[in-house]
């Protein structure tokens, strides 16, 4: 799927039927997110969150790595990771990425591509699902998803 | 070797209580030992940062280089301050927020030195350490920011390269959090800005200093959620608008290149000195611009005893200035911690806010229980 979008809403679209229907899903499930500073993976994780009940403010992880927050009336977490800051593969086990791979956790991996062959290794651990989601920036208010 | 030797006078006051702090919340390996709210010693390994930025953790590396160099730093602390461990009453380790493994490193050494020596531990909030830390006083007892303790009301503002939060405080360790950033903090936009402007990564002290050389009126960027009426920040949008600018620029440029900058070699922006100087300038104008817009509005509506900055960016001498105007016109008495290696990440603002947590018996019961706490908020 190649889609231009130009308003918020749309992102709002793309979640809801990416993770809106949470009863469905039985496995973890990656969404590992392609684009530069300005490409809109902020604005786009936090749709992802309002799909999924997350009432709380998804705050930017790049300084600390990974942030969590409870899916609401789940046992189940969505994860925030920004790998911008990491430069070699054992960090990741390090961060200890694995172990997010299970419940019905959402786990959003900005700058994923840094470590694709490693991510979608991810797939081996608990039946997890991924989509990779390159972003790209247009002009002024356009921004281009390839899922 | 970065290091923040503070020379200790032998003073014939009475001590209460000698804490032995650490912090390893991020990339800084850092010991400090007070006596009350004197600072004796503060001691900073840090061979992975080479500027004073808001932020840069290469995880591995500063997970080694934590548990490497604590034993020397902490022995060098000691030394500095003429004390053995068997004089210090109580350990302070920061559990968050920051990196889990880096954290891990400081609170496995506090723990140890705990069991070793029976002494007591207190776990900090790394973001209390920094409100905390304009209370921190030389080893004569002189506040390193002018003041001997806190009035309340007051509203305290930490910005850093992972936070930018509002509080009230009604008194001693009672926060009530009333605004902060919905997405980035203000220093996570100075280094990610400076990326753009192909500054490296982070960049924001190179950022302030290519802005003392800009005009901070050349692009107007927008001055997000001004109008909102709330407390709240957003820095990503003020990021995206640079962008947008960037890209205009480039497009102005086609067909007419620009020679090679020094600078570009890593991130190719094509820009051109000045260009870069300015924007640089007019980001850091319109970011500070926010921060000061939402203070002005909580001091009217607050009317506190004064006002309290913690965190990296308080570093930044545009911010400082714009604060010292605003507390002027307000007539709100402001105080921050004057020197660089206080605003910054330090041990010694964990060692002054464990006196509080002394003061309200929040010592840690069962040792084994502290464990980190990455992603941890003041409540």
């Amino acid at each position: 799927m190649n889609q231009i979008i130009k308003n918020i809403d749309e992102y709002k679209k793309i979640s809801e039927k990416l993770l809106g229907n949470r009863d469905a899903i039985k496995v973890p499930h990656v969404i590992a997110l392609v684009g530069d500073l300005g490409s809109g993976k902020t604005t786009f994780t936090k749709s992802i969150a309002k799909a999924i009940g997350v009432t709380q403010e998804i705050i930017s992880p790049t300084f600390i790595i990974h942030r969590e927050y409870l899916i609401p009336n789940s046992k189940s977490y969505l994860h925030h990771l920004d790998l911008y800051r990491l430069d070699h593969e054992f960090e990741l086990d390090e961060i200890g990425i694995k172990n997010l791979m299970k419940n019905q956790n959402v786990i959003v991996i900005e700058w994923a591509d840094k470590f694709r062959k490693y991510v979608d290794l991810f797939t081996k651990i608990n039946d997890t699902k991924i989509t990779w989601i390159e972003m790209e920036y247009i002009d002024e208010g356009t921004r281009r998803l390839i899922i | 070797m970065d290091r923040n030797g503070i020379y200790r006078r032998r003073n014939k006051e009475t001590y209460y209580m000698k804490i032995l702090a650490i912090d390893t919340s991020c990339d800084d390996t850092s010991v400090a030992i007070s006596e009350n709210l004197n600072i004796h010693a503060n001691v900073s390994w840090s061979k992975l940062k080479t500027h004073n930025d808001f932020g840069g953790v290469v995880p591995s590396e500063a997970k080694r280089q934590h548990k490497e160099f604590l034993d020397p730093v902490i022995a060098e602390a000691l030394n500095v301050a003429h004390l053995e461990i068997n004089d210090i009453d109580t350990v302070a380790v920061t559990y968050g927020p920051g990196l889990a493994i880096a954290l891990e490193a400081g609170i496995d050494k506090a723990k140890e030195i705990c069991k070793t020596h029976n002494k007591k531990l207190i776990g900090v909030n790394h973001m209390i350490g920094h409100i905390y830390s304009s209370l921190a006083r030389d080893e004569e007892g002189k506040a390193y920011s002018g003041i001997d303790d806190f009035e309340f009301p007051l509203l305290a503002l930490t910005i850093s390269g992972g936070h930018t939060d509002l509080y009230l405080m009604s008194g001693h360790m009672q926060f009530e959090r009333i605004g902060g950033t919905l997405d980035d903090a203000v220093g996570e936009a100075f280094d990610k800005v400076g990326r753009m402007l192909g500054l490296g990564f982070p960049a924001g002290y190179k950022l302030e200093s290519l802005a003392k050389s800009g005009n901070s009126s050349t692009y107007d960027f927008p001055r997000p959620m001004h109008n909102t009426n709330d407390y709240n920040w957003s820095f990503s949008g003020l990021k995206t608008a640079v962008l947008y600018q960037i890209k205009k620029i480039q497009n102005e440029y086609k067909g007419n290149p620009i020679k090679d900058d020094f600078r570009m070699k890593d991130e190719s922006n094509n820009l051109d000195e000045e260009t870069i100087n300015n924007l640089a300038a007019s980001f850091q104008e319109a970011a500070l611009e926010s921060l000061i817009i939402k203070l002005r509005k909580a001091i009217s509506q607050y009317n506190p005893k004064m006002l309290i900055i913690g965190g990296g960016v308080i570093a930044n001498q545009a911010l400082r200035e714009k604060l010292v105007a605003l507390c002027e016109n307000s007539k709100t008495p402001l105080f921050y911690p004057v020197p660089r290696w206080l605003c910054t990440d330090n041990a010694s603002m964990i060692a002054v806010a464990a006196n509080f947590y002394a003061k309200n018996n929040m010592y840690i019961k069962d040792i084994d229980t502290l464990d980190r706490v990455p992603g941890l908020e003041i409540s």
